[in-house]
């Protein structure tokens, strides 16, 4: 075992479609964490992200060479296979669309605080970052996607670009304007954004 | 650096991804001057800063325990349905491999039969041909068939054409010729199969 989490994931994945099973878990191990947060911050849903992750892993399990390792790295593939199937799940059932961004009840801090303790620094920042993520899934497709990417996977712009099959300088300006809406719509509830930083 | 330039870098400023710095110098000067342009990189500062929170928030979050179980148990199922697909293809195989030797077991002995058979109907045909043509004649002597191909398989059928050859012709076969009667005729059987081939020869007198 831990011979194999020194191995490249093509190797893994070679040894996996050879009825390897540690390998199989190791390249599990490795990769799923960021293909269900990919899927849980595109969709908001724990339920599409759990359908996803198990999809592209079975995926992978039956049709390894779908896979071609002189197209790009396994976690870029992985990406883009979620992306899809992301969307697809999201056409497929409405329900699971994100909410527009609206302002939760719990979510009003009191704007009498000046010096806020700890505990409550903490409520701020997780309000924050609660905002952000409505936010977010309020954002239109090819925004969100880079947002993601780029800032919560913290994937280069020519990492994202070959997820998303587009240009490095559409990547950028889809990000700087997605960020500019964020921005906006955050500073729109200053007290918990603001407060977080305190 | 005017607003338009400055919005052109403010994000690669937030996210401290700006690498030239006579840049980066400027655009911030440009925001200790401009207050919308100061708002701007300050809101975008904030999102880093809520971005790094939400990535620290999320860099625990896993796929459930059941999804891993389901797919080590799918992995698993695989393996033995590939050994199965392996075990059944080797029988397979084996039993093609078994029923390809019976089946040229048979032909080799079909063959045999049919090779025998066909010998003794070639030499019954020439029997009753020889039987024929001493009966026609009565008191002719004749050499045995020489074959004139080389072919193993006996003819099971065919025709026996009585022509005239010169005497000479005995001598290309080993016979003994008198050469005196060189210009003489002399009496053959030839055999020649459905093809019209000739197979054999025999000299009659």
């Amino acid at each position: 075992m831990m011979a194999l989490t020194n191995l490249a994931d093509d190797e893994l994945l070679r040894l996996a479609a050879s009825g390897n099973e540690e390998a199989f878990s190791v390249l599990y191990q490795r990769r799923q964490g960021a293909v269900y947060r990919f899927a849980l911050q595109m969709s908001g849903s724990p339920y599409i992200a759990e359908e996803v992750t198990q999809e592209i892993f079975l995926m992978l399990l039956n049709h390894s060479s779908s896979y071609e390792a002189s197209r790009g790295s396994l976690a870029s593939y992985l990406y883009g296979v979620a992306r899809r199937l992301v969307w697809r799940r999201m056409a497929q059932n409405r329900s699971h669309l994100p909410l527009a961004v609206v302002e939760s009840e719990d979510g009003r801090m009191p704007e009498q605080l000046v010096a806020l303790p700890q505990v409550e620094r903490d409520l701020a920042r997780d309000e924050a970052v609660r905002s952000l993520r409505r936010a977010i899934l309020g954002l239109p497709a090819g925004y969100r996607e880079a947002v993601v990417l780029c800032d919560l996977h913290e994937l280069s712009y020519s990492e994202a670009a070959q997820v998303l099959g587009c240009a490095i300088g559409t990547v950028r300006s889809r990000l700087h304007r997605a960020r500019a809406l964020l921005a906006e719509r955050l500073a729109a509830k200053p007290s918990a954004a603001s407060r977080c930083l305190a | 650096m005017n607003c338009i330039e400055f919005e052109n870098v403010v994000v690669a400023i937030a996210r401290g991804e700006l690498m030239d710095t006579a840049a980066l110098q400027s655009g911030l000067a440009h925001a200790e001057a401009c207050i919308r342009c100061a708002h701007r990189l300050e809101s975008e500062k904030t999102l880093s800063e809520v971005m790094a929170a939400a990535v620290a928030e999320d860099s625990a979050r896993e796929a459930p325990p059941r999804v891993s179980e389901m797919l080590m148990g799918a992995f698993r199922e695989r393996r033995i349905a590939a050994k199965r697909l392996r075990r059944t293809w080797r029988r397979r195989v084996l039993a093609g491999a078994v029923a390809a030797m019976l089946v040229l077991g048979a032909v080799v002995a079909l063959r045999k039969t049919m090779d025998t058979r066909a010998v003794r109907m070639g030499a019954a045909l020439l029997v009753e041909q020889d039987d024929a043509a001493v009966a026609e004649t009565g008191d002719e002597v004749m050499t045995d068939f020489i074959p004139l191909v080389y072919d193993p398989a006996p003819i099971g059928r065919g025709s026996l054409v009585r022509v005239e050859l010169p005497r000479a012709a005995l001598s290309a076969f080993g016979l003994p010729v008198n050469e005196d009667r060189n210009e003489d005729l002399v009496q053959a059987d030839l055999l020649l199969d459905d093809d019209g081939l000739m197979r054999a020869v025999r000299f009659v007198e």
